[in-house]
């Protein structure tokens, strides 16, 4: 497109050289030239030569081109363009500034106000560029300068537009560009500024929270090493502990071997029979129990381990359970229970040798008799115990239980009995040929077992207990380890249903043992009586005083039975003690009076007297009535003599027996009467003066007397018993040896009967309702047997009689009536108060003369007595005073002096009173002087300890004896 | 003060005095004697050993300050003394007394002085002990009837 007109003009019009150099091609192509109008404007020329003669020249209003070129926007920015010449092609600014170009430089100058004074010169910006191929590019250096207060960013380059050489200077005012970038900046290092503070921020969050972590692993670690040390510590504690229960169960075992000697050796001192000796007999049998608890703890892991093994040792059945129910029976006695053992059918009696485990039995026995103890508060704790033999009946039972079994299913009773054979079945073992069924029943009456707790009772660690009641320790370890045991034995063992009426529980349990009577067996199967040879055999075997021996001389008592027609029994017992002894006597044929208050005593003995009268004629019907009648008499009924009869023996026994015993009762009519009074029963004296006149009324009767003591009787109620007729003491609890000890008094009866025309011997199973009856037996066998019981029994009395000073241990001078002859009042204050603490009646010479006194005195009023009345016994001789204890130096008459002078004086009654000389020094010459004069003793003052003064009463004693010999 | 505190009090003192030797066993042998039935009864024989050896050591030192010394009659005495203090314990006393009767037998006065000196040196010291103990116990008892009642 062509704006404008083509003018054509003549080359003379135009400057020749310009035009010939147009022509030749010399020239540029473009130039810089004033127009050719009339206006003369700016222009630029691009000239083209036309055919050699010609030259084409286009011009471009150089205004079109600064137009262009202010047409870019240049943000604020100043522009300057200038040919090289100098021709100033454009400029915009800044004001009062002016562009100087030299040879590739710029001078700037700054004007004044008016533009024509230049108040600054910079020179010589440079406008080569730094890269000459590039055109148009960046300037080729910037620089700033300050104009009028403001700062320009000056750039300078080249520009060759079609060639013509231009230089454009652009100013930016710094004012303008420097903030944005300045903004830009701060926007840059706010962010950078940001970044890095985030950065900072998060590392040092990260920091704090490594750092927090590693603090909770540092925990984490120290409390694991902490868990470590405790589980090594726990580990080493269980260890050390186990090591240690170990050696202190070893040490427990050795010190209790050492009680138990120290126990013996001790009972070796102390006087037979005496308190001193039961107590120490006591603790020797507590210690040995207390071994079997320790063991027993030591075993209960192997229970559970299964590692059990029962031991096969001979053993007492009915000591080993004499002996529980003696423990517990003291135990018991502080809670004001009784602890008694019911010898039942007396089966356990007849055949207590057996082999077994006897430290497991005892174990479960303690452990019944234990609990029943801890848990009952009043009434009593009953042990029974019935050995059965097994046979095939049992077997046909259990068999036929076997086949009802749906049937009774919902009956616990007969469940556990159908459990209980089965277990028998289970257990062939233990039905040899030889073994016993021992069942055994423990019963209290305290509070019972929730039936919903029952099942829990036999389970480990299990107590069953009320929330309210936490008072009972233990560790419920006891019936676990029971019922272990039992099993092991062979047995179950069970909670039985009581009478819904009842308190209590009454466990059960059965075993199984080897019996060691190989006798009983045979006496057993065959039904038959014991043999006469047997007999003998046991009675000579008594002589080696062999313990299986004896106890099969006991079984065999017990066995034999009584020749009991015609026995009346009174007895005045309290309690549960009473029943038993009620029962077992009526077993045996004694017919029972049971009383239960001492008021009761006089009444009842003169019914005694009454019906022994009446039976004394022959009326056959009340004879065989008083033999099965059982009478008992409460308090309340005390008018009414008789109130229940049962009639047990008329059901049970043959008829042939009872013509027999009909007939025998009729024959000689011989009646004795035992009395069985419980020295706690009350009033003593009441019951003395009783007795005493029922014994002179009676003549043709014998009648012995039995007192039953218990470890609290007061001694002065011993003693006045002993005053009276006394036959026997026996210590509560009454049962085991001392059942046997009245079963002998009773045998006595008929054994010193002269007139009993045949022996008659009725054994008795009350349970299994078996009497049978032998008769005739040899003449020969029955009076040794009889011979031998006699002279066990009279050398029991003899103890009995013999031990009158030492019944009880600490008064062992009771009784004695002692003469202390002393002038020091502080000596004879403390020889005084030593010796009636004793138990003697001491009285008090000042000095010798005064002994003499009193002795000549004292020996006066016997002799007189003497010889009002006829001389007693030859052996006791009632000495006025039992022994003299005689200070040897005192004033007036030493006690040389006065032991002579009395020697003297009882020489002429034939009385010799033991002297003690009591001498300060203990010299052998003072010792010489006081035998010399007549002295039977020296004792060295002061008198000591009360057990120097018992040994010395032992000596005493012994001399006593000697010189009543 | 409580009743137990004096009786531990009491214990110690009676310890105290066994382990100086000022009794021996014998006087354990009283407190074993002394029960509910008599309980003043070791008082009763402090007290009166107290007044005995007063009474003997009165008449010793009379007999000691005369010109002539009866060396039997002292002898006499100092033998009461000697079975009086081993009857209830007193050790020191006893074991003085037999020292004395050893002087007495050699006839030697000034041991006899030295050893009666010894005696009531070991006698008073003694009895302010027992003093102390008496005082204790009447309290306890004096304590425990009043709790009775």
């Amino acid at each position: 497109m062509v704006y404008g007109d083509v003018i054509p003009c003549s080359p003379q019009q135009i400057g020749s050289q310009w035009f010939q150099d147009a022509l030749n091609g010399k020239s540029r192509y473009a130039s810089w030239g004033v127009g050719w109008n009339k206006a003369r404007d700016q222009m630029l020329f691009f000239t083209a030569p036309v055919a050699r003669s010609g030259v084409i020249s286009i011009g471009i209003a150089m205004k079109d081109l600064v137009d262009n070129i202010f047409r870019v926007n240049l943000r604020g920015g100043h522009l300057y363009v200038a040919t090289e010449d100098g021709h100033v092609i454009a400029e915009t600014g800044p004001p009062h500034t002016r562009y100087v170009l030299g040879n590739n430089t710029v001078s700037i100058h700054v004007m004044d106000k008016s533009d024509t004074l230049p108040l600054e010169k910079h020179d010589n910006f440079s406008c080569q560029l730094d890269n000459p191929e590039g055109t148009g590019s960046d300037p080729s250096h910037t620089n700033y300068l300050s104009i009028w207060g403001k700062r320009y960013n000056f750039g300078c380059a080249h520009l060759d537009v079609s060639g013509i050489r231009m230089v454009y200077v652009i100013a930016f005012p710094c004012k303008e560009v420097i903030p944005l970038v300045h903004k830009m900046k701060i926007v840059v290092v706010s962010l950078l500024s940001l970044m890095i503070l985030g950065v900072i921020v998060g590392s040092s969050i990260m920091l704090q929270l490594l750092r927090r972590s590693r603090i909770q692993e540092a925990f984490l670690y120290a409390s694991l090493i902490k868990q470590k040390e405790a589980i090594q510590q726990a580990e080493r504690k269980s260890m050390n502990k186990s090591l240690a229960f170990a050696s202190a169960s070893h040490d427990v075992r050795t010190s209790l071997g050492g009680i138990t000697g120290l126990v013996e050796l001790c009972r070796l001192d102390a006087t037979p029979n005496s308190k001193l000796d039961r107590h120490l007999e006591q603790m020797s049998t507590c210690a040995s129990q207390l071994l079997g608890i320790v063991n027993s703890v030591l075993d209960t892991s192997k229970v559970e381990a299964g590692k059990m093994q029962l031991e096969e040792v001979e053993f007492d059945m009915a000591q080993v359970l004499e002996e529980s129910a003696d423990i517990f029976h003291f135990v018991a006695l502080k809670k004001g229970l009784e602890v008694i053992w019911d010898p039942c059918d007396c089966s356990v009696l007849r055949c207590s040798n057996v082999k077994g485990d006897c430290r497991r039995l005892k174990q479960i026995l303690d452990n019944l008799l234990g609990n029943a103890v801890k848990f009952t508060s009043e009434g009593h704790v009953v042990v029974r115990a019935w050995a059965k033999k097994p046979s095939l009946e049992n077997f046909k039972l259990s068999s036929n239980h076997e086949f009802r079994f749906p049937s009774i299913l919902s009956h616990l009773t007969r469940c556990l009995w159908k459990n209980e054979t089965n277990m028998e079945i289970l257990n062939p073992v233990q039905r040899g040929p030889d073994s016993v069924e021992f069942i055994f029943e423990v019963e209290d009456t305290g509070k019972g077992i929730p039936k919903e707790k029952r099942a829990s009772v036999f389970e480990n660690y299990v107590q069953v207990k009320e929330k309210t009641t936490g008072e009972h320790e233990g560790t419920g370890l006891g019936l676990g380890i029971v019922q272990s045991f039992v099993r092991l034995m062979g047995g179950e063992i069970s909670i039985k249903e009581k009478d819904p009426g009842e308190r209590g529980t009454c466990f059960r349990f059965n075993i199984f043992l080897k019996s060691s009577d190989a006798s009983l067996d045979g006496e057993e199967n065959t039904n038959s009586q014991l043999h006469p040879r047997n007999t003998s055999v046991a009675s000579t075997q008594l002589a080696g005083k062999n313990v299986t021996a004896q106890s099969k001389i006991r079984a065999m008592t017990f066995k034999r039975g009584l020749q009991m027609e015609g026995i009346h029994s009174l007895l005045l017992i309290q309690g549960e003690t009473k029943e038993i002894m009620q029962r077992w006597m009526e077993s045996l044929g004694v017919k029972v009076w049971a009383i239960d208050h001492h008021k009761l005593l006089y009444p009842s003995l003169e019914k005694i007297k009454n019906s022994l009268c009446a039976s004394a004629k022959p009326d056959s019907v009340s004879r065989k009535n008083s033999l099965s009648r059982t009478t008992s008499l409460n308090y309340n009924k005390e008018n009414e003599g008789c109130s229940s009869s049962v009639d047990v023996a008329d059901q049970t026994l043959p008829l042939t027996t009872k013509e027999r015993l009909k007939k025998l009762s009729f024959s000689g009519l011989p009646t004795y009467i035992l009395i069985v009074i419980d020295l706690s029963s009350g009033n003593m004296s009441e019951i003395c003066s009783i007795l005493k006149n029922f014994t002179s009324s009676i003549h043709n009767i014998q009648c012995k007397i039995v007192w039953l003591a218990s470890f609290n009787t007061p001694a002065a109620d011993l003693s006045s018993s002993n005053q009276e007729k006394c036959d026997l003491v026996l210590q509560k609890p009454l049962h085991g040896s001392r059942l046997y000890a009245l079963l002998k008094l009773l045998q006595e009866f008929g054994g010193t009967n002269v007139d009993d025309p045949q022996g008659i011997q009725i054994m008795n199973t009350m349970q299994e309702r078996q009497q049978s009856i032998e008769l005739g037996s040899s003449m020969d066998d029955k009076t040794l047997l009889s011979n031998s019981f006699a002279s066990q029994s009279s050398q029991h009395t003899n103890k009995t009689s013999g031990s009158r000073y030492s019944m009880d241990d600490d008064t062992p001078l009771s009784g004695m009536n002692i003469l202390l002859a002393e002038d020091m009042p502080i000596l004879s204050k403390v020889a005084k108060h030593t010796l009636s603490r004793l138990g003697a009646t001491v009285e008090h010479a000042e000095n010798g003369r005064d002994a003499v006194d009193l002795v000549t005195k004292a020996l006066r009023g016997t002799s007189d007595k003497h010889n009002g009345t006829a001389q007693p016994q030859g052996d006791l001789k009632p000495l006025p005073y039992d022994i003299i204890l005689m200070d040897c130096e005192m004033p007036i008459m030493n006690g040389y002096e006065a032991t002579r002078k009395i020697r003297e004086e009882e020489n002429y009654y034939g009385f010799h009173i033991p002297i003690i000389a009591l001498t300060a020094h203990a010299t052998p010459e003072e010792e010489r002087k006081s035998i010399s004069a007549g002295m039977d003793f020296h004792l060295t003052k002061p008198l000591k300890t009360l057990i120097e003064m018992a040994v010395q009463f032992v000596i005493l004693h012994l001399m006593e004896g000697l010189l009543v010999l | 003060m409580a009743p137990t505190a004096l009786q531990e009090k009491l214990n110690g003192l009676v310890n105290s005095m066994f382990a100086e030797g000022l009794l021996d066993e014998q006087f354990q042998q009283l407190q074993m004697l002394q029960d509910g039935s008599n309980p003043g009864f070791v008082a009763e024989v402090v007290t009166l050993f107290c007044e005995d050896s007063e009474r003997i050591l009165a008449e010793l030192t009379k007999l000691m300050d005369q010109a002539v010394v009866d060396y039997s009659k002292v002898d006499a005495y100092v033998h009461q003394l000697k079975g009086s203090s081993s009857s209830v314990g007193a050790q020191n006393v006893k074991l003085a007394c037999i020292q004395f009767r050893q002087f007495c037998e050699d006839n030697n006065k000034e041991g006899c002085m030295r050893a009666l000196n010894v005696v009531k040196h070991e006698y008073y010291h003694l009895r302010s002990k027992f003093e102390t103990m008496l005082h204790l116990e009447n309290r306890i008892q004096a304590y425990e009837t009043k709790q009775q009642s």
